[in-house]
């Protein structure tokens, strides 16, 4: 099959695509209509809704395949590259980078606990480090999400994103800082403490409609989420959602921002 | 994520984004044994519907993130996710082989679906009601497509009915299914905790 599918085209195809029966190039061809065609798209969605539930079954999650795939997962979290670069020995001469590298390693406690202006210059000065994604990953896992968070602030490549009140464009409540490789954090959160039973709920704008990014809790200082790679997202919105978090927005945002290109 | 047994299947899926195992094994316990089931209906039970079955959740593990919410339920996602390796799997050559020589064996063990309580009793009699009202003709091409992994060229051959015929059948069944499917309240929403 050649060249791309009209819409109509597409939708004679959709109910055999949404059950896997069309060949492969017709599935190329129908999901490169899908990509721009919302309509067709939902289709699709509903459709493979009914599939599911056709093949509802009641049978209980066989619990010994869970030990193989809870064995699957390894010792790391995803996205780790097994063989994180070492450290130069104490007293060893050390190239310019490692100097550099192990400058904002012991810099790390202090930035965790520091106030925003001393982050924000950290910013700035820190010069490009190898390998930096996995440990921020593993960090993140290990050691924490603070001190990934500030590692993460002192990464050159993260984009930033200030999140201000909504009416209040002026007052900024928290930042994202966001990863090349899409781990993201939520920093200097400085949201006002939801009641309990209730959470801030973080979403991203993605072509044309809010994705949720993570639930943020009664009150964030520092989360981490997660982004798809590289960043389609533009736009940031906070909502307040019963706690457990919600597929759609119940309320308006109570926080907004946008990535800024600098 | 206090605790992961009350926590929607969106909210799972964040903290499975947040490296979660306690979550990832809630979401397991919660859709496993669709995943599998719809695994062994297609590549009969076994090692090849347990690898696939074991694919699809260290997939929602390493990219949790391909899981939109917007666009369906986690069931939902997770079932598609199993159908397209399942079917993979079966229009692989060699597995194709494998199979043959083993249907002989196993046919005698049907009764598969017997041997497994509807996961719910009310939805699974909509959904009979459903199906056995399609026009008989739909209803093979949609079993035939879904459950057999046949592409709708292949069904065509096997019903001896023209491709195009049998395209615009497993659409027109399959929108018919939605339509009563959720004239009687059955709808994917309802598939979320
Ligand atoms: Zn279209």
């Amino acid at each position: 099959m050649g060249g791309a599918l009209s819409h109509a085209e597409a939708s004679e195809l959709l109910g055999a695509y949404a059950l896997d029966a069309v060949e492969a190039d017709e599935a190329t061809a129908v999901a490169a209509h899908l990509a721009s065609c919302p309509a067709c798209r939902n289709e699709v969605d509903q459709l493979r809704a009914v599939a599911a539930v056709l093949a509802w079954e009641g049978a209980d999650a066989p619990p010994e395949l869970w030990d193989r795939i809870s064995a699957g997962l390894g010792t790391e979290p995803p996205g780790i590259s097994p063989n994180p670069p070492r450290l130069a020995p104490l007293g060893a001469r050390v190239s310019p980078a490692q100097r550099h590298r192990s400058w904002v390693r012991r810099s790390l406690g202090a930035i965790a606990a520091a106030a925003a202006v001393a982050i924000g210059v950290l910013a700035v000065q820190v010069g490009t480090l190898d390998h930096r994604v996995g440990q921020l990953s593993a960090l993140a896992a290990h050691q924490g999400v603070p001190a990934a968070a500030a590692q993460a602030m002192a990464d050159p490549r993260a984009e930033r994103v200030a999140l201000t009140a909504v009416g209040a464009p002026d007052r900024t409540v928290a930042d994202l800082v966001i990863l090349p490789d899409g781990t993201a954090f939520l920093v200097e959160g400085n949201l006002p403490a939801l009641p309990p039973g209730r959470t801030y709920q973080l979403w991203g704008m993605e072509h044309g409609q809010a994705v949720s990014l993570g639930l943020l809790g009664r009150q964030p200082r520092v989360v981490a989420f997660a982004v798809h790679s590289p960043l389609p997202i533009r736009a940031f919105a906070v909502t307040a959602e019963p706690a457990g978090g919600v597929v759609v927005a119940t309320s308006p945002p109570v926080a907004e921002g946008q990535v800024v290109r600098t | 994520m206090t605790d992961p047994r009350t926590a929607s299947d969106p909210a799972l899926v964040v903290a499975i984004g947040r490296f979660s195992e306690p979550a990832l094994a809630e979401a397991y316990r919660r859709h496993g044994g669709a995943v599998h089931a719809l695994a062994s209906r297609l590549l009969g039970p076994g090692t090849e519907a347990d690898d696939v079955t074991q694919e699809v959740f260290i997939d929602l593990w390493r990219r949790p993130e391909r899981y939109d919410p917007a666009r369906g339920s986690l069931r939902t996602f997770l079932l598609t996710m199993a159908h397209a390796r399942a079917v993979d799997q079966l229009r692989s050559e060699t597995a194709r082989r494998q199979r043959e020589e083993r249907t002989a064996r196993e046919t005698a063990t049907a009764g598969y679906d017997i041997e497994h309580q509807a996961w719910d009793l009310a939805v699974a009699e909509q959904v009979r009601v459903a199906v056995a009202a399609l026009p008989e003709e739909e209803r093979r091409a949609i079993e035939l497509a879904y459950f057999g992994g046949h592409t709708y060229r292949e069904v065509a051959a096997i019903l001896g009915q023209p491709e195009g015929t049998v395209k615009s059948r497993i659409r027109a069944g399959m929108r018919r299914l939605r339509a009563k499917l959720e004239r009687h309240g059955v709808e994917p929403a309802w598939v979320e905790h």
